[in-house]
């Protein structure tokens, strides 16, 4: 099958005429018209009939007595159970509908919640759910439920603790996902390209928190948070290489050039005008494209 | 694959394409690319600011404008098409002058007609005319030609007129230029004007959102109706199919607003030249189009869920009709 941009790129150089492309145009990939227009009516449908589902019931719910507010989302998850049973947790349908159970469960909760003004912190509410979803997780054995379990524990965390207190223990348990995730790729049992689902989030989270704190080294240099982002950086570099992972590893490179650089600028190294810094900067990101660079040239050659 | 396309090229001109195919293979990945441009922004800006100034005196604007752009065409032209990491960044370096180095020209020529509309269009046209032989960056070529685009909707929209409903008229007609001229460009594979099109497909999209007149509207809907129904004509397929086609296009345009309807008529388009990021494009615009309907529709929640559903059924009824009667 012949790269449709390679065929673009050969016709403006001038290597092949215009006969021979449109000759070899139909050789391109293309997804046949059923299968495509298949897909975009069923999308759409879908999502028209599900908003349309909602504004009905956005603008019912006041009228609506406690055990119709109670059966909709409990209708939903018999649905989606039914679903997920008919067309198998493998499927892709079948494991839509195993999320779309959780996100019922979710609206269960907050159902509950508000009908019975329990008197619960809204943090509260994703501590149940998130419980409910990792049973979920666990009985259906679908990757994306185990995933939507992370976030809303994170959010959970994040609402009990506050800000200032919420940086290690989300640290602790986007560590521990990561791990986890690597640990069922390395025995086959979730494909790698789930890896930057979780990989990704923890990373801007790092990065995020991590510049932040390096921009006051008086404050934070004694403060073991001051050191998490470089060694997060070259973990993340070094599991790039041995998982083959070019996603890690210029994750790494990119966020221990940013810390470099504020680190530098912060305590005073290179603040010698603006032009100066600058250059040093750019130096340092291009340094770390370069070993990015080298290191994917690694990982191909490795594969 | 490799030896599949060469196989389509002459024996004269085989080695040549070779050594394009090995260039093309060694060029470092695009995140790469992306910290190096990284690189490269942070050392023009540094330039910019802190390396414009000779013994104590400041270099006039247009003096940075022109010695940027040289500079950046130059290092764009002596590395272009070469793959190791310091052709790469020297040729990003090249695309950030070159791009700074214009706009400040642009600035510096707009002050001239304080800053009229008619100015400014004349003067970012020129420029986008001007440059687009000589800078062969995709991403520079796209981005001139935008703003060259958008600057002249902003002229016939609010400067050239003075009745709104010429405004109007004339903005209409102008987005569904833009549209047509970019499928023309797609479907006669004219690549080296490719970002052009897309130019003007988002310049298209910039216009539409921008018309506020009914007139307006309803005209650009009547245009865009019209150019779907000719491309669905010129399909291969069966007559009954086209009419069939042209049948859904005009209860499409009754039922949808412009925006939605170009936006699903880009993405058709897409789909029918190959074009994927055109596909991709159009879907946005046509899911950005369905959620301004939404908000557009002045009802109440209930008559929003009644037609919010009432459609969703027939799109899945569609889809039925579709999978049973077109099953493998």
């Amino acid at each position: 099958m012949i790269k449709k941009s390679l065929l673009d790129e050969f016709l403006s150089r001038g290597f092949i005429t215009r006969e021979t492309y449109d000759k070899a145009l139909p050789q391109t990939a293309r997804e046949p018209v059923r299968d495509w227009l298949l897909r975009r009516l069923l999308s759409v449908g879908a999502a028209l009939v599900l908003a349309g589902v909602v504004c009905f019931f956005a603008y019912n719910w006041d009228k609506l007595g406690v055990l119709y507010k109670f059966a909709l989302p409990l209708l939903g998850i018999l649905l989606c159970g039914a679903g997920a049973w008919k067309w198998g947790t493998k499927s892709a349908l079948g494991q839509v509908c195993c999320v779309g159970a959780g996100i019922f469960a979710g609206t269960f909760l907050a159902v509950y919640g508000q009908e019975f003004q329990t008197g619960a912190f809204v943090y509260e509410l994703f501590g149940t759910w998130s419980v409910i979803l990792a049973v979920l997780a666990a009985a259906s054995g679908v990757r994306w439920v185990w995933l939507m379990a992370f976030y809303v524990f994170y959010i959970y965390v994040s609402g009990k603790l506050g800000y200032k207190e919420v940086y290690w223990p989300t640290f602790s348990i986007g560590v521990t996902v990561w791990a986890v995730t690597e640990t069922v790729i390395y025995f086959k049992k979730w494909p790698a390209d789930f890896r930057p689902w979780v990989f990704v989030p923890l990373w801007v989270f790092l990065t995020g928190y991590g510049l932040l704190i390096a921009m006051n080294w008086h404050r934070f240099h004694a403060d073991p948070k001051y050191w998490v982002l470089p060694v997060f950086c070259a973990l993340a570099a070094c599991a790039g290489l041995k998982l083959k992972s070019p996603t890690m590893l210029c994750g790494g490179a990119f966020s221990l050039a940013a810390f470099l650089c504020v680190v530098l600028v912060e305590r005073g190294v290179i603040y010698d005008g603006f032009f100066a810094a600058g250059l040093v900067v750019a130096v340092l990101f291009c340094a770390a494209g370069v070993a990015a660079w080298r290191g994917i040239r690694y990982i191909k050659g490795a594969k | 694959m490799n030896t599949e396309i060469l196989s389509l090229v002459p024996q004269e001109k085989r080695e040549a394409a070779q050594a394009y195919l090995k260039t093309r293979e060694a060029y470092p990945p695009k995140l790469v690319q992306g910290m190096l441009l990284v690189g490269a922004l942070i050392s023009c800006v540094a330039i910019l600011f802190g390396g414009t100034v000779l013994f104590g005196v400041r270099v006039p604007r247009s003096v940075i404008g022109v010695v940027f752009t040289a500079a950046g065409w130059w290092l764009s032209a002596k590395n272009e098409g070469r793959a190791d990491w310091a052709y790469v960044f020297c040729a990003q370096l090249g695309l950030v002058l070159g791009i700074i180095g214009r706009m400040e020209l642009m600035d510096w020529l707009v002050s001239f007609s304080h800053y009229a509309r008619e100015g400014n269009a004349f003067i970012f046209c020129a420029v986008a005319v001007l440059s687009y032989p000589f800078f062969k960056a995709k991403i520079d070529r796209l981005f001139f030609c935008t703003w060259a685009l958008v600057a002249l909707l902003d002229y016939t929209q609010n400067g050239l007129l003075r009745s709104a409903a010429g405004m109007e008229i004339l903005s209409a007609v102008l987005c569904a230029l833009f549209f047509g001229g970019a499928l023309w460009i797609f479907a006669s594979r004219r690549i080296v004007l490719k970002p052009l099109a897309y130019a003007g497909v988002i310049a298209c999209g910039v216009g539409l959102v921008c018309l506020s007149d009914t007139v307006g509207r309803n005209l650009s809907l009547v245009l865009f109706a019209g150019m779907a129904a000719f491309c669905a004509s010129r399909l291969s397929v069966p007559f009954k199919m086209r009419a069939l086609i042209c049948a859904l296009i005009v209860v499409l345009a009754c039922w949808l607003p412009v925006y939605a309807f170009a936006g699903l008529f880009a993405c058709a388009a897409g789909y029918c030249l190959r074009e994927r990021l055109l596909e991709w494009v159009g879907m946005a615009g046509f899911a950005a189009g369905l959620v301004w309907m939404y908000y557009d529709m002045n009802t109440t929640l209930l008559v929003k869920s009644g037609w919010l559903t009432l459609a969703g059924v027939c799109v899945l009824a569609a889809y039925a009709w579709v999978r049973r009667k077109y099953a493998r």
